[in-house]
């Protein structure tokens, strides 16, 4: 190691000329280059024609490190020194030839040089596609706000022009928008999926709920549509697969109705079969397996991995078929609830889709308690409150006073979890949540809401009911966006009034 | 009339003080980068044909250094004019653009300053001025060695401002 920059030090070699005022070369030695006496020194290198100005000022030194020169097609890295004299006396240059010592210090700044560009570029590169995402972001989700109203405009008049009096071509040219609009709506929603999945602003949010009592839901859909198309639905579910999990049931949903309705559209003839099966299974958790398995066209070999990315279908059609994203989203899906889906699939024979999930299994499998629906008045009600109370003195308690509000629907539950289910189920004006509910507190429950993807649902407003009320626990739920705070004991008045605000600022 | 006029090239590494003096005296460019030590010396000569002046123009390619203060000066002695260059894509070679053209303007009060935003073809004309906020205020010219525009405009501008 020390003999590597010893070396080259040893062999350090110089060579003084000496220079008139005028900057010719009076003497010098030929170590490095020809003496070149007689010559203009900037005749040598452009270098030199800085040091013409110098010469004739007195008695100074000046020092030039690391110059880079080409004399006799010969490269130098050397230091000069010049000293000059009186103006009878040539000045002294004494160039010191360091090519040798100033390649290791090349080679050193090369490698630190090119790893800094490169670690800044990439910061930068960094920062520039943070930007574009969040420019694609904001951009998705104006666009897809601007775009929804519309569509849903479109779906209104249809509807209204549907109860009226058409003659028959008209009534067809009318399904024929309402069906391009629909479509138009799925492949909206698929892309406000695909962006959130991409973008990580979506969540998973689980719950305690029934698998078999949903995929039962799900078959009974789907059996319908198969039976339309002429296609016959079988549904298979292993004995051994839980009852109730905890899960992220929309999510859950998405998946199976993605891969159903997507074996509805590529099988013309024959049968589409769903099946669950519980491959392990322990206390806590269980994996299970749900395959959709059809008749279908197949998917060639070499499409099979394609047909997982966006906006690609089979044949490359994309004109009655929707943007190609389902599976894509069903892939992004499965992947973000940390399980597998693979895919067999043979031309004119069909394919068979099997997705591997873990889920959590409720520690209570016993039937929720049936939920208690009461209708305030027997006409046709306007507004949907559900309560989640578990005490029934507290049901009856504010059951009375919710009376008074007249026109009123009220579905009663008792934990958080059948709060979830309900909101799913339909649509509510108003939640009044006890603070401290089973399964899943009020301000869990509030959190499960404001992050659901459901506008009528993450925008309900909530009421809390708090068997302690305190000044700091009002500020704590509003915080987290709880849109009014009762306490107990009720004043009837109070909550009547609190109520009422509520519901006419929902109204308006 | 024959004059001769110093030019010192200075900037951050890697912003192509190197790939535009090349692409000014040979009209060559290559992508490999490679680091410039102490300095390098090239001359061209030009004419300005409305002042019918050939003007030698000497230039000074120095090392790139991300702080200027820790420039030799003996390299700026007799300078005619100064070419701050910054690559337009890396905001660490502009970051301190306004702090180095006052130590320049300190160190060499008559001294002129061109500024310079390198590597043009990289970018958009929207991306400039989006980022003119960072450095569009004194940059005089944005040019690309590896596209050779406005290089020659820049040397030229440069040559015909010295000699009048």
């Amino acid at each position: 190691m020390l003999q590597t920059y010893t070396i080259p030090y040893k062999e350090t070699t110089n060579q003084i000329l000496l220079i008139s005022n005028k900057g010719i070369i009076v003497d010098a030695q030929s170590i490095l280059f020809k003496n070149y006496i007689g010559k203009a020194i900037q005749s040598l290198h452009p270098f030199f024609e800085t040091l013409i100005n110098l010469l004739t000022l007195k008695n100074k030194t000046y020092n030039f490190e690391c110059i880079n020169l080409e004399i006799d097609n010969k490269h130098y890295t050397l230091d000069a020194v010049l000293h000059t004299n009186n103006s009878k006396e040539p000045s002294a240059l004494v160039i010191q030839d360091l090519t040798k010592q100033y390649i290791t210090y090349q080679k050193a700044a090369q490698k630190r040089n090119v790893a800094e560009i490169k670690a800044q570029l990439l910061d930068y590169n960094n920062v520039i596609l943070q930007e574009k995402e969040a420019f694609k972001n904001s951009f998705i989700a104006n666009f897809s706000h601007e775009i929804k109203m519309p569509v849903n405009t479109i779906n209104g008049f249809v509807s209204l022009l549907e109860n009226t009096n058409l003659e028959q071509s008209q009534r067809y040219n009318l399904n024929v928008i309402k069906n391009t609009n629909d479509k138009l709506k799925t492949m909206i929603n698929d892309i406000i999926d695909i962006s959130k999945i991409e973008t990580g602003r979506f969540s998973i949010l689980p719950i305690r709920y029934n698998l078999l009592e949903e995929l039962d839901t799900i078959t009974t859909i789907y059996s319908q549509k198969c039976k339309e198309k002429g296609l016959i639905l079988n549904y298979n579910i292993d004995p051994e697969c839980p009852k109730y999990i905890i899960a992220d049931k929309y999510r859950l949903a998405q998946i199976v109705n993605n891969l159903i309705g997507n074996a509805i559209k590529f099988t013309p003839t024959g049968s589409i079969e769903l099946s669950a099966k519980c491959v392990t299974k322990n206390n806590n958790f269980a994996t299970l397996i749900f395959c959709v398995k059809d008749t279908g066209i197949g998917i060639n070999k070499k499409q099979i991995d394609a047909i997982f990315n966006g906006f690609h279908q089979v044949n490359n059609n994309l004109t009655n078929n929707g943007a190609g994203l389902g599976l894509a989203i069903t892939k992004k899906l499965v992947h973000a609830l940390d399980g597998k889906i693979d895919l067999k699939s043979e031309i004119n024979k069909g394919s068979e889709f099997t997705v591997t999930l873990d889920f959590k299994i409720a520690p209570n499998q016993k039937e929720d308690k049936v939920i208690t629906k009461t209708s305030i008045t027997t006409a046709k009600n306007d507004i949907k409150i559900l309560l989640a109370e578990p005490l029934r003195g507290n049901q009856e308690k504010l059951l009375k006073i919710i009376s008074k509000l007249k026109n009123c629907d009220v579905v009663i539950v008792e934990n958080g979890d059948q709060v979830i289910e309900e909101l799913y189920k339909s649509t509510f004006n108003l939640l009044i949540l006890n603070l401290k509910l089973p399964t899943m507190d009020g301000i869990d429950t509030t959190r499960y809401i404001r992050h659901s993807d459901y506008k009528n649902i993450n925008k309900i407003p909530i009421v809390i009911i708090s068997e302690k009320p305190s000044k700091e626990e009002e500020n704590y739920c509003k915080e987290r966006r709880v849109n009014s705070y009762i306490g107990k004991p009720f004043d009837k008045a109070e909550v009547l009034r609190k109520l009422k605000y509520i519901i006419q600022k929902k109204q308006a | 009339m024959k004059v001769s006029k110093k030019i010192v090239l200075l900037g951050h590494f890697g912003v192509g003080k190197s790939s535009l003096i090349r692409r000014f005296v040979e009209n060559t460019f290559s992508e490999d980068y490679k680091v410039t030590i102490g300095v390098h010396i090239f001359k061209k000569n030009i004419t300005i044909p409305e002042q019918g002046t050939d003007v030698s123009l000497v230039i000074w390619d120095l090392e790139g250094n991300d702080d200027i203060t820790n420039t030799r000066l003996s390299y700026l002695l007799g300078t005619h004019a100064f070419i701050y260059v910054y690559d337009v894509t890396r905001p660490a070679t502009y970051e301190s653009l306004e702090s180095e053209i006052n130590f320049l303007k300190e160190k060499q009060k008559n001294t002129s300053i061109t500024v310079v935003g390198n590597k043009e073809d990289l970018v958009t004309k929207a991306y400039l001025k989006q980022n003119s906020g960072n450095f569009g205020s004194l940059t005089d010219l944005y040019v690309s060695a590896k596209t050779g525009d406005k290089v020659d405009l820049l040397f030229s501008n440069l040559a015909e401002a010295l000699i009048k």
